[in-house]
């Protein structure tokens, strides 16, 4: 985490480059969790792809407060633009994936793509804040009040959306 | 039996979360958002004569008030010279 900040301090002061370690340190993560928020790889990588032109903006411009840890502030980026991403899907069509694509490769490859598959038909009824909640305690294992930072609210409204979430995908299991 | 529901909802979500731990971006994707990030620069001209500005703005407010001292200052001296030299004309006369 002392090489992210250091980065960071580096990107701050004008260095570009310095951006790339943070990238290649975090990538993997973020895209893992923008597929599991959206459903989808590609629509994943263009997610993170805007959320990190976002956050090199904040570091540059001085709006990046320091208030958490460069890793849930970037995960607070992506899952934001992921939930944006989700609203805006009525106007436009849904991008799928293929096993075809290279990010599929392998027996692994193909396995996550068809659990990305069941995930989305799960999910597909939440609404896009409800989702990301549910995701991000029962798909990667977050705390309550480390969901309420990433999303940017109480905890208080994190619990609501779950157990609206809940009572959805309770009804949905009943029918 | 709601309880039942939701334990078996978190078993399945935990088991999609195992099963996807697999997934990763495609090969070049960090060098995509390099460029992306780079572009990103290149657009921000005016941020960055905005940020020059803002830079400047305490050496700014410095400078005023030390012209405004200077300026009050001038003007006292301007006075004194006017009246000592109202009063030397008054002498003469």
């Amino acid at each position: 985490m002392d090489d992210l900040d250091e980065a960071v301090r580096r990107v701050v002061r004008g260095d570009t480059d310095a951006f790339r370690r943070i990238v290649d340190a975090t990538s993997e993560g973020l895209v893992r969790l923008g597929a599991r928020i959206v459903g989808s790889l590609s629509e994943a990588e263009d997610v993170v792809q805007d959320s990190y032109v976002k956050a090199y903006q904040a570091l540059t411009s001085g709006r990046f407060e320091r208030r958490s840890s460069v890793t849930t502030w970037l995960r607070h980026i992506v899952t934001n633009t992921a939930i944006d991403s989700l609203r805006s899907r009525s106007r436009r069509p849904v991008p799928s994936d293929t096993i075809a694509e290279s990010g599929w490769d392998g027996e692994a490859g193909a396995e996550a793509h068809m659990a990305l598959a069941e995930l989305n038909e799960l999910l597909g009824a939440l609404p896009p804040d409800q989702r990301a909640a549910v995701v991000l305690q029962s798909v990667e294992g977050h705390a309550v009040s480390e969901i309420a930072v990433i999303l940017g609210c109480s905890e208080g409204a994190v619990e609501q959306r779950l157990v609206r979430a809940r009572a959805t995908l309770r009804e949905r299991s009943a029918s | 039996m709601k309880r039942e529901v939701d334990e078996a909802m978190d078993e399945r979500l935990a088991g999609i979360g195992r099963r996807t731990a697999a997934l990763r971006p495609r090969a070049g994707f960090d060098d995509r958002v390099m460029r992306a990030v780079k572009a990103s620069g290149t657009h921000g001209l005016f941020e960055d004569v905005l940020r020059a500005a803002r830079a400047m703005v305490p050496v700014a407010v410095m400078a005023a008030a030390l012209a405004m001292g200077w300026a009050v200052r001038t003007d006292q001296a301007a006075d004194m010279s006017l009246a000592a030299t109202f009063d030397a004309v008054e002498l003469e006369w």
